[in-house]
C-alpha cells in the first residue's frame, strides 16, 4: 500500500516537472516569437544604466571571476554545433575545456593564451598561443571610447536563459559597417549566456547559448591542467606564424575603413610549405573592438584561386578577388561592404 | 530389533543435532562405541552431504555403500517435491496470464495512479512538442529569415564597387579548402574582439569550421 502511495507521489512529482517544462519551453518560443524581425525584441524597461564599455567589462570580468560548466550552443548559417565546457578561474588563471558534441570529435583546452586543441581522430594535437586573448582587457579599455562611438546600448529588460535570469543588452550599430549584437548576461555575475549577431533589419545571423548551465561548479584547475599535458600519442603540430608588419610585407590602406583599427600581422605558411615571403600567405587584422576583419594576400595561382566572389557563413563574411599578381580574401563579422571597403583601400607598396 | 531401530533413530536425531542431554549421551555413546552405532553414524552423514551435495567426500571409505546409495537415491519416487514444482509452475503461469490479459485490471482506467501516469504521458508529448516548436522558432534562421549574404540593399547602394550582388552569387555552403583554412586562422587570430574572451573562444571552438 505504502508503495502504490510512493509510486503514485513520484509519478505527480514527474508530472508536474513535465507541465513545468512543457509551460516554459512554451513562453520562452512564445518570446522568440515576439523577437521576430521588426518587433523590437524584448520589452523595452531600462533597468540599469551602464556604458557600452562597462557592460562589456563586467561581462568579461564574470568569466574571470567565476567557475562553471554547461552545455553551449552555436547556431550560424544554418549549421548547429554544441560542446560541454568547463571553466575553472583562481583570480589570476584562467583555464577551460571545450569538447565538441557535434562534428569531428576535438577537444580544446586553454589556459589563459595558451591553447592546445586535441583531434583524437587524426591523432594531431595543435598548440598555439593567442595574442588575442590577451589583449583583454587592455584592449576594452582602450577601445571603450571608440566603441561608444560606433554602437549605441540599450537595456531590453530581462529573460532566462538556460535557467537563470538575464539581462537583455542591445548593441546597435550607428552606421551600416557592422552588425548589431543582442546580448544575454546573467544578472547577478555578469556571464554571458546568450549572444545574438543581428544585420540591419534586427534578423539573427548567428547565435550562441548556453542551454544548460551551471554556475560556481567544481570544476578542477588541476584536472584540467593534467588533461591539457596529457598529449601522449598526439603528434604535436605549432602553426607556423611569423609575426610581421604591413610596411614589412609592403602593403597599406589607402584610406581607414571607419571605426577599424589594425590589430596586427602574421605571415603564416600554406599547409605543406615554409612561410617563406613567396609561398606564405599575408594576414592582417583590424578590429572596431566588437567586430573583427582579417585581410589574406597571397600571390595569384590560377590552379589555386579560380572563384572570385563572396560568400557567408552566419555573420562571417567572406570576398575574395584577384588584385593584379596577388590574390586578396578579406574575411569577418561585418557586413559584406565593410569587407568591399577594406578591398578597395588595400594598396601594394613595392 | 527395536533397540537397533530406536538407536538409529538417535544417531539420526545426533547428526541433525536434534539432541540434548541424556538422549545425546546415550546416543554418542552407542556412535562411538558400537560397530553398527559407528557404521550407522558414518552412514547418516554420507546420506545428508549427498542430499545436500550430489556428492561424499567424508565417506568414501566403502565406495560400494556410496554407489548403492547414490542408486537408491535416484530410484526414490519424488513425488513431494515434484508436487511442489507443480504448484509452483502453476502460480507463475499465473502471474503471467495476470500480467498480459488481466493485467490492465490491476490498475484500472479509473485507478488514480493510472490517471496521473496517463497525464504525464500527455504532458511529456507535450514537452517534447513544445521542444520541437521552440527549436524550430530559434535555430531555423528566425523564422523564415532569409539566408545571410544579403546584404541591406540600401548599403549595396551605398558603395557601388561592392562585388557581384547577394542575388547574383547565392550563398552556399562553404567547402572551398583553401578558404576553410583563412577562416579558421581567422577565427584564432583575427577574433580580436570584445567577444573573443570568453565568448568568442567558445564559440570559436564549440563552431566547427574546416574540420581536419
Amino acid at each position: 500500500m505504502k508503495r502504490t502511495q510512493s509510486l503514485s507521489i513520484r509519478i505527480r512529482a514527474l508530472l508536474i516537472k513535465a507541465v513545468v517544462f512543457a509551460t516554459l519551453s512554451f513562453s520562452v518560443a512564445a518570446q522568440t516569437g515576439a523577437e521576430a524581425p521588426g518587433s523590437g525584441a524584448a520589452v523595452e524597461t531600462k533597468t540599469t544604466e551602464r556604458s557600452v564599455g562597462e557592460w562589456l567589462l563586467r561581462m568579461h570580468e564574470a568569466s574571470r571571476q567565476r567557475s562553471y560548466m554547461g552545455t553551449f550552443v552555436v547556431q550560424a548559417g544554418g549549421h548547429l554545433s554544441s560542446a560541454r565546457i568547463w571553466h575553472a578561474c583562481d583570480g589570476e588563471q584562467q583555464m577551460e575545456r571545450v569538447e565538441s558534441l557535434t562534428g569531428t570529435p576535438r577537444s580544446t583546452f586553454r589556459r589563459n593564451d595558451q591553447v592546445v586543441t586535441f583531434w583524437p581522430v587524426s591523432r594531431v594535437a595543435i598548440s598555439e598561443k593567442r595574442e588575442s586573448l590577451g589583449l583583454f582587457p587592455n584592449l576594452l579599455q582602450a577601445a571603450n571610447s571608440s566603441i561608444a562611438k560606433l554602437y549605441r546600448v540599450q537595456t531590453l529588460g530581462h529573460e532566462r536563459v538556460a535557467g537563470l535570469e538575464a539581462d537583455v543588452v542591445r548593441l546597435s550599430p550607428l552606421d551600416n559597417l557592422r552588425f548589431g549584437y543582442r546580448i544575454w548576461s546573467e544578472r547577478k555575475t555578469g556571464l554571458v549566456v546568450k549572444l545574438q549577431t543581428l544585420d540591419a533589419q534586427g534578423r539573427v545571423l548567428e547565435q550562441a547559448a548556453f542551454s544548460e548551465l551551471q554556475l560556481d561548479a567544481p570544476v578542477s584547475m588541476a584536472n584540467l591542467t593534467q588533461l591539457m599535458g596529457n598529449t601522449e600519442g598526439y603528434r604535436i603540430e605549432k602553426p607556423g606564424l611569423v609575426k610581421t608588419s604591413p610596411a614589412e610585407e609592403g602593403w597599406a590602406l589607402k584610406k581607414e575603413v571607419p571605426g577599424f583599427k589594425s590589430m596586427s600581422c602574421f605571415r603564416r605558411a600554406r599547409a605543406g610549405t615554409t612561410a617563406t615571403p613567396q609561398d606564405a600567405t599575408f594576414q592582417w587584422i583590424f578590429s572596431d573592438g566588437l567586430a573583427s576583419v582579417s585581410l589574406f594576400v597571397d600571390a595569384y595561382d590560377a590552379s589555386r584561386h579560380a572563384s572570385p566572389g563572396h560568400r557567408a557563413m552566419g555573420a562571417t563574411h567572406t570576398l575574395t578577388q584577384r588584385m593584379g599578381i596577388w590574390w586578396l580574401t578579406a574575411v569577418g563579422e561585418v557586413p559584406l561592404q565593410t569587407l568591399s571597403a577594406f578591398a578597395l583601400a588595400l594598396e601594394r607598396k613595392d | 530389533m527395536q533397540e537397533a531401530i530406536k538407536n538409529r533413530e538417535l544417531v539420526s536425531a545426533l547428526v541433525d543435532g536434534q539432541l540434548q542431554g541424556e538422549q545425546f549421551a546415550q546416543a554418542a555413546d552407542w556412535a562411538a562405541r558400537d560397530v553398527e552405532g559407528q557404521l550407522t553414524w558414518q552412514a547418516y552423514h554420507a546420506v545428508g552431504e549427498v542430499l545436500r551435495t550430489g556428492d561424499s567426500m567424508a565417506s568414501d571409505r566403502d565406495a560400494a555403500f556410496m554407489a548403492r546409495l547414490k542408486i537408491r537415491l535416484q530410484q526414490e519416487p519424488l513425488y513431494p517435491r515434484q508436487a511442489d514444482e507443480n504448484k509452483l509452475i502453476a502460480l507463475e503461469a499465473l502471474d503471467i496470464v495476470a500480467g498480459t490479459q488481466f493485467g490492465p485490471k490491476k490498475y484500472a482506467a479509473n485507478d488514480a495512479a493510472y490517471r496521473w501516469k496517463r497525464l504525464a504521458g500527455f504532458a511529456s508529448i507535450l514537452a517534447v512538442v513544445a521542444v520541437g516548436f521552440l527549436a524550430s522558432g530559434i535555430w531555423d534562421g528566425q523564422r523564415g529569415a532569409p539566408q545571410l549574404a544579403q546584404v541591406p540593399a540600401e548599403a549595396m547602394q551605398s558603395n557601388p564597387v561592392a562585388s557581384p550582388l547577394p542575388g547574383d552569387a547565392p550563398s552556399v555552403m562553404i567547402r572551398d579548402a583553401e578558404l576553410d583554412a583563412l577562416l579558421v586562422a581567422h577565427r584564432q587570430f583575427g577574433g580580436t574582439t570584445a567577444f573573443q574572451g570568453p565568448t568568442g573562444f567558445l564559440r570559436n571552438a564549440t563552431f566547427e569550421g574546416g574540420g581536419r
